[in-house]
């Protein structure tokens, strides 16, 4: 018998990673498609970015914004100038920034609360300033998202197939066949043949060096190790933005890293930040912002990490979130923001366990793991209706590439306008084309599995992480890249990776996405030769060239050969 | 040591199992699940949030400690008490009295 076991499954329209967009894609392709089947390397109930919660997502409210005089064209206009600095997909930002409110209305159809007696603004929507010019962006109940995306999901007649990590995509003559997996808990090989498919597995989290030394401790999901990217990759999928890295992520509380926007900001108007002098180096909400009823401007200017890395360099160490002072309902509503926020609720449990309060208790602050975050956008390149390179295969939210910061609103706009292209375009196939791919993963499974001894994942992760904090991080330069390149082909055919059971041979499975993720890093790294915003910081080439490089740096495998494309947007 | 589990408390349903993005839990149905991957948690808590027993709470590797510090930051200055109250209304969107 061949190793491993294969479990076959066909559908017209496979989606693989059941986050945000993931989620939202599988509900419209089930309103348009006969078979659908959702694959998930672990549960899409508590699975993403999103697993215990989003509380904001930004979107254009016409009612408050146009009685603020903003329309969406200038909302679209802020985030290609302001926020993408004119390196976006612009007509697939216009999209998200349109239709993200009719995605929030679908999560209230589904279940979720977001609206509030206390409001006095239209729709009684708790809109709060965020990355936009305006006050765009909404707080709402969003701790158990997920949950009420999955039911909706499976109130669809959507299958849910979880603990299949999807790691290779099928072909048949260069058109998408469909995906093969790893049973994390079965141990089998599943074959997914279909029509069509909408990847959606996020970000490459696990390739740096985390402050605390911990593998798992990450602001965003651990389990998320660019296995979509990897995937796409090798069918000769186009990735653009893959050299940009945000070092550090962005700042959070020290030791116990989570995501959300400490400190004060939407979460605690009477909060501060505080350095090491007990000095106030982010003042109080009202302090620098004016708040009048047409109340304009972004949030970052209260909340800017370099201005807290300067503090830090400036010997005024460490920074604090002091959100001691305000009153019971200022608390309150702190306490509540956190809770539907990352892993907030999380973080609220473990500081009442531990005694921390935060009347009592300022939280010090510190910047987390180097992150390819969503000001980043690495990914595929995708047309107006989320089409990768490869006809039939889509992706969508932090999957795909070119649209910083699109984060929430653009998983569930692009999840919903992936599943409306992927549907149409099952159509049109007449049956499910019986497509290759499996051998790799196969053999690379049984390679494992027929040895005794050998390396662990750990150690395998252990030299990933240094080879790439080590040579793509501070000291990044050709020349260091290139030795990163080396070290990385040499763990590729040097480790001798061994698997217990099918939870160790998953995480060996991610080494080898891990691996091939930080190779397309590296090599764009090398030619995009300049430096660009606090994204890519070359030692060997420090200055901006807009002439050459005010584009997106296309990389893709062609006939076992990498090209190069430039794109401009 | 992350999730920890009540033993006297677990109804022994494995939803810590199904909902665990990490895999941490391992559950065979007929004791409470044990947690043998607990090196690997992220810390998000939703084991916790969907107990419906309420057995199961984090406790922290040391490296995770979130270390106490005092608040020292006093309340706001005369004639600012105001301009607080109206910053945190405008948070919440309430923007007439």
């Amino acid at each position: 018998m061949k190793y491993p076991e294969t479990v076959e499954h066909s559908c017209d329209v496979l989606v693989v990673g059941g986050g945000l967009a993931g989620c939202m894609a599988a509900i419209r392709a089930g309103e348009l498609s006969e078979d659908v089947i959702l694959v998930d390397k672990s549960n899409p109930e508590r699975s993403g970015c999103a697993a215990t919660g989003i509380d904001h997502i930004w979107g254009y409210f016409p009612e408050v914004q146009q009685a603020e005089g903003i329309s969406l064209d200038d909302m679209v206009a802020d985030h290609i100038d302001n926020i993408a600095k004119g390196l976006i997909n612009r007509e697939m930002i216009y999209y998200i920034t349109k239709t993200s409110l009719n995605r929030i209305l679908d999560l209230e159809r589904f279940g979720a609360k977001i609206r509030y007696e206390d409001s006095t603004l239209p729709g009684r929507f708790r809109l709060q300033y965020q990355v936009h010019a305006c006050r765009n962006t909404l707080h709402f109940d969003g701790r158990d998202v997920k949950r009420i995306l999955t039911n909706a999901v499976r109130k669809q007649g959507v299958k849910i197939v979880d603990r299949v990590m999807a790691s290779d995509l099928l072909l048949h003559d260069g058109q998408i066949a469909g995906a093969v997996g790893y049973g994390t808990r079965d141990g089998k090989l599943h074959l997914f043949r279909a029509k069509a498919v909408i990847m959606a597995c996020g970000r490459p989290n696990r390739l740096y060096r985390t402050p605390s030394g911990l593998v798992f401790n990450h602001r965003m999901p651990p389990t998320l190790t660019g296995d979509g990217k990897a995937a796409m990759f090798r069918v000769g999928v186009e990735m653009i933005n893959m050299e940009f890295v945000s070092i550090p992520g962005r700042w959070s509380s020290k030791n116990f890293v989570r995501g959300g926007g400490l400190p004060g900001g939407s979460y605690q108007p009477p909060g501060v930040g505080l350095n090491g002098l007990d000095e106030v180096i982010r003042p109080r909400n009202h302090d620098v912002i004016d708040y009048g009823e047409t109340w304009k401007g972004t949030s970052t200017k209260v909340t800017s990490w370099a201005r807290l890395m300067a503090e830090l360099r400036a010997g005024r160490g460490p920074i604090y979130a002091d959100m001691s002072w305000g009153s019971e309902e200022d608390q309150e509503y702190m306490r509540w923001a956190i809770s539907h926020e990352g892993t907030g609720t999380a973080f609220l449990d473990v500081m009442e366990h531990y005694g921390l309060d935060f009347r009592l208790h300022k939280i010090e602050l510190f910047p987390i793991e180097p992150e390819h975050s969503a000001f980043c956008a690495s990914g595929p390149i995708v047309d107006e209706s989320c089409q990768t390179n490869i006809p039939g295969l889509y992706a969508a939210g932090d999957e795909a590439g070119g649209i910083p910061q699109s984060v929430v609103p653009g998983a569930l706009t692009m999840g919903y306008l992936s599943a409306e292209s992927a549907a149409a375009f099952a159509k049109k196939v007449g049956r499910i084309p019986e497509g290759k791919g499996e051998e790799q993963l196969r053999e690379f499974c049984a390679e494992i599995v027929a040895r005794k001894r050998g390396d662990s994942w750990e150690e395998a992760q252990l030299t990933i992480n240094n080879i790439m904090s080590d040579y793509n991080l501070e000291l990044k330069s050709e020349t260091m890249c290139r030795r990163g390149l080396e070290c990385l082909d040499y763990v590729k055919r040097t480790m001798r990776l061994v698997a217990a059971n099918p939870h160790e041979m998953t995480h060996c499975v991610e080494m080898r996405n891990l691996i091939e993720c930080g190779e397309i890093v590296l090599r764009s790294t090398i030619e995009r030769k300049e430096s660009r915003y606090n994204l890519l910081q070359r030692l060997d080439y420090p200055e901006r060239d807009d002439e050459n490089f005010f584009c997106f740096l296309g990389q893709r495998m062609e006939n076992g050969r990498i090209v190069f494309d430039k794109h401009y947007p | 040591m992350p999730p920890i589990i009540d033993k006297d408390l677990c109804a022994i349903c494995g939803t810590c199992y199904d909902v665990c993005p990490q895999d941490c839990f391992s559950f065979e149905g007929d004791e409470p699940p044990s947690v043998p991957y607990s090196r690997e948690c992220w810390h998000c808590g939703a084991c916790a949030i969907d107990c419906p027993e309420g057995a199961i709470h984090l406790e922290l590797p040391l490296p995770m400690h979130i270390v106490p510090s005092a608040a020292l930051y006093g309340p706001p200055g005369e004639g600012e008490e105001e301009k607080l109250k109206r910053a945190a209304a405008f948070t919440r969107s309430i923007i007439k009295e």
